[in-house]
């Protein structure tokens, strides 16, 4: 087995710095208690202003007047992890996080799929880059040896046993992940590096230090297996958002929005999956948040046209408070088969599928806008056509008699004289189970205009006042 | 086969020759369904792409049944079809008789800007076979937007108007409409490109069903 680790050293910087629009700007977290804020990280252009993580944020603001500042939240990094254990899931199929800041991924069974080691390694850090993360990745034999070698140094590289003890010998204890304990102990010692640690004899750490001390070094080295719980994508997909500032109007709220697709449709993709339905909620300050339900008629992974209808859908709404942050959820993820294509289709280039035509409509129109019919065995002519929304296959066809074309919702009095009735009567009697009972005799005439209507009158009735019904335009 | 520099002049259909001379050959065309409209109209048929007026006194006449066959031929190619704020609803077991199949009819209900926006939609994307509409009173420039709309996706579209709106200009580019005559009913043709319309209107003897 070879294990790549990936570390990410700015973890929940870079979660914040992704998603700005403007990165380069001074930016620092902001940690801890409310009497005692301090800086939990900074980006490149406020250390060049010479604030440093630790910084007390009074200090911080006399060095540097004008920078923003984010909440640091805990859980966003194990959400974040979470997000590159997904990722990384494409690429192998055992994936392990460690600690809060390492990706692990077994990659022997892989190199025959995505090639040597370098260009797998060239591919990873391509896909990290884009997704906006700062990583050292390293290859060993072990994934504690792996997670180490990552801390230690960016591009490290180790096949084997003996080439994994030469790497580990002069990495310092610190990035080794032992206990600060034990560290400062062996310290005060003299051992500062792992060689040192290692030429000690493991009797004598496993009575000054404890058992863990040793199983840590043996499991480093590959003596000791351990199991290790591998990462299994979630059935779901949650993404949330929340601004320094509040939002009245639609426009801002593009950005984000297009940030948080288009980690749905990276998600997706990596699991083979579509979405059809999910919903957007607008978090607002003191107020429950306003959900939008979004459904599609069929799966979809597309970040562009997800995008699309959130943009189309969000427009019709007006903003009931202001917006103080945005969430996405999806709990509903079927498979999904994309719609193949006519490689030598004759039609132009800017055909559309009918599908992206459709949800277009309905995101505009209303999701009960757009419908089909369904014809129905039923001799009234009101139940004989029913509206579905979608009707999944055609349905048989039924020996009937002239029926019109339009069918008026609710029959009006008709009071002209018929110039010839064509066809008739055609008795209709039936529905006495629901209530809904009609005793009636159906006439084709032709009115004097020449039109052809379809009248109705009671049964029996030899003159009885006629009915309009439908037109056989 | 190389045609000449004239066979080439000749076939441009700019060019009017008089409507006994038959249709260039490579335009396409469909087929209405009904003979002698099919021999009345310049190209043998509907035209692969534009509007089409349809204009009509009163309801019931038979105008509706005059785009039916076109209709069922564009379902049975799986072609969706698309009825944009029809003025009833449509009855399934006449359109299924006419041939139309049902599962590549689609009807939208809304208001009248929305059912406009939703036209020039359909008629755009280039992915319907036919779409049908009921415009209303509507000006010379939405009609125009239309048009555009149908050439660019080169999509079939219906649009079913008053009789009183044959007074005015239009920009689609056949007309037809609709009447009732002492001996049936008859269509006219209004306006067609490609040749003078024939004066005098074609009976048009739709069956009981």
């Amino acid at each position: 087995m070879l294990w790549a680790a990936i570390f990410l050293p700015q973890l929940a910087l870079d979660g914040v710095l992704r998603r700005h629009p403007a990165p380069e700007r001074p930016l620092a977290l902001i940690t801890g208690p409310r009497r005692h804020r301090t800086l939990f990280a900074v980006n490149a252009a406020a250390a060049a202003a010479g604030l440093r993580p630790g910084l007390g944020l009074p200090a911080a603001h006399a060095l540097l007047p004008h920078f923003e500042c984010h909440a640091h939240d805990p859980r966003e990094e194990t959400r974040l992890q979470q997000l590159l254990a997904a990722w990384a899931y494409r690429y192998s199929s055992l994936v392990c996080l460690e600690a809060r800041d390492v990706v692990l991924l077994e990659v022997k069974a892989s190199l025959g799929l995505f090639g040597p080691w370098p260009r797998f390694e060239r591919r990873l850090r391509e896909d990290l880059a884009e997704l906006g993360f700062r990583h050292h990745v390293a290859l060993a034999p072990t994934p504690l040896g792996a997670c180490v070698l990552a801390i230690a140094r960016d591009g490290a590289l180790a096949l084997d046993r003996p080439q994994l003890e030469r790497a580990l010998a002069p990495v310092p204890l610190a990035a080794a992940r032992l206990s600060p304990a034990d560290v400062q102990a062996l310290g005060r010692m003299g051992v500062r590096r792992l060689r040192e640690l290692h030429a000690l004899p493991r009797a004598g750490l496993a009575r000054r230090f404890g058992p863990a001390l040793p199983q840590h070094l043996e499991r480093l080295l590959g003596e000791r297996v351990e199991p290790r719980e591998c990462y299994r994508p979630p059935d779901r997909f949650t993404a949330h958002l929340e601004f320094n500032y509040e939002v009245e109007h639609h426009p801002p709220l593009w950005f984000p929005l297009k940030r948080m697709l288009g980690d749905l449709g990276t998600y997706l993709a990596r699991r083979d999956g579509g979405v059809q339905r999910f919903a957007l909620d607008l978090l607002h300050a003191g107020r429950a948040p306003t959900r939008l339900p979004i459904g599609l008629l069929a799966p979809s992974r597309d970040a562009a046209q997800l995008f699309e209808l959130c943009r189309l859908r969000l427009e019709q709404v007006v903003l009931p408070a202001p917006v103080r942050g945005l969430r996405l959820t999806a709990h509903e993820l079927p498979a999904f088969v994309p719609a193949t294509r006519d490689l030598f289709a004759s039609r132009t280039s800017e055909l559309q599928a009918w599908s992206t035509l459709r949800e277009r409509l309905r995101a505009r129109l209303g999701d009960a806008a757009l419908w089909q019919l369904q014809p129905h065995p039923d001799p009234r002519p009101e139940q004989a056509c029913r509206v579905v929304l979608q009707l999944a296959r055609e349905p048989p066809s039924l020996a009937l008699p002239p029926r019109p074309a339009w069918l008026l919702a609710t029959p009006i009095p008709w009071r002209e004289e018929a110039r010839q009735i064509l066809a008739g009567p055609e008795r209709i009697e039936s529905g006495w189970w629901d209530g809904e009972d009609m005793r009636r005799d159906y006439y084709v005439i032709e009115t004097r205009h020449g039109q052809r209507a379809w009248v109705f009158r009671p049964a029996g009735a030899a003159d009885g006042p006629w009915m309009l019904h439908g037109w056989f335009a | 086969m190389t045609m000449s520099a004239l066979e080439a002049l000749l076939a441009n259909p700019r060019i009017w020759r008089g409507p006994t001379t038959t249709a260039a050959p490579g335009t396409n065309h469909r087929p209405t369904g009904w003979q002698a409209l099919d021999a009345a109209l310049p190209r043998q048929g509907w035209p692969e792409a534009g509007l089409v007026e349809v204009l009509s006194a009163v309801d019931g006449l038979g105008e509706l049944s005059l785009v039916l066959p076109v209709l069922a031929a564009l379902s049975a190619e799986e072609r969706p079809i698309l009825v944009v704020a029809p003025p009833y609803r449509p009855y399934a077991p006449a359109w299924r008789r006419a041939g139309i199949r049902l599962t590549q009819l689609h009807v939208i209900q809304t208001a009248a800007q929305d059912a406009l926006w939703a036209m020039e939609q359909a008629l755009r994307a280039g992915c319907c076979g036919a779409v049908l509409g009921w415009p209303g009173a509507v000006d010379d420039r939405a009609l125009r937007r239309l048009q555009v709309a149908a050439d660019g996706g080169h999509t079939l579209g219906f649009v079913f108007r008053p009789l009183a709106a044959a007074g005015a200009p239009s920009p689609a580019p056949l007309r037809l409409c609709v009447e009732a005559t002492p001996t049936g009913t008859a269509v006219r043709i209004l306006k067609c490109r490609g040749s003078h319309p024939p004066a005098h209107g074609i009976p048009f003897g739709r069956t009981a069903h």
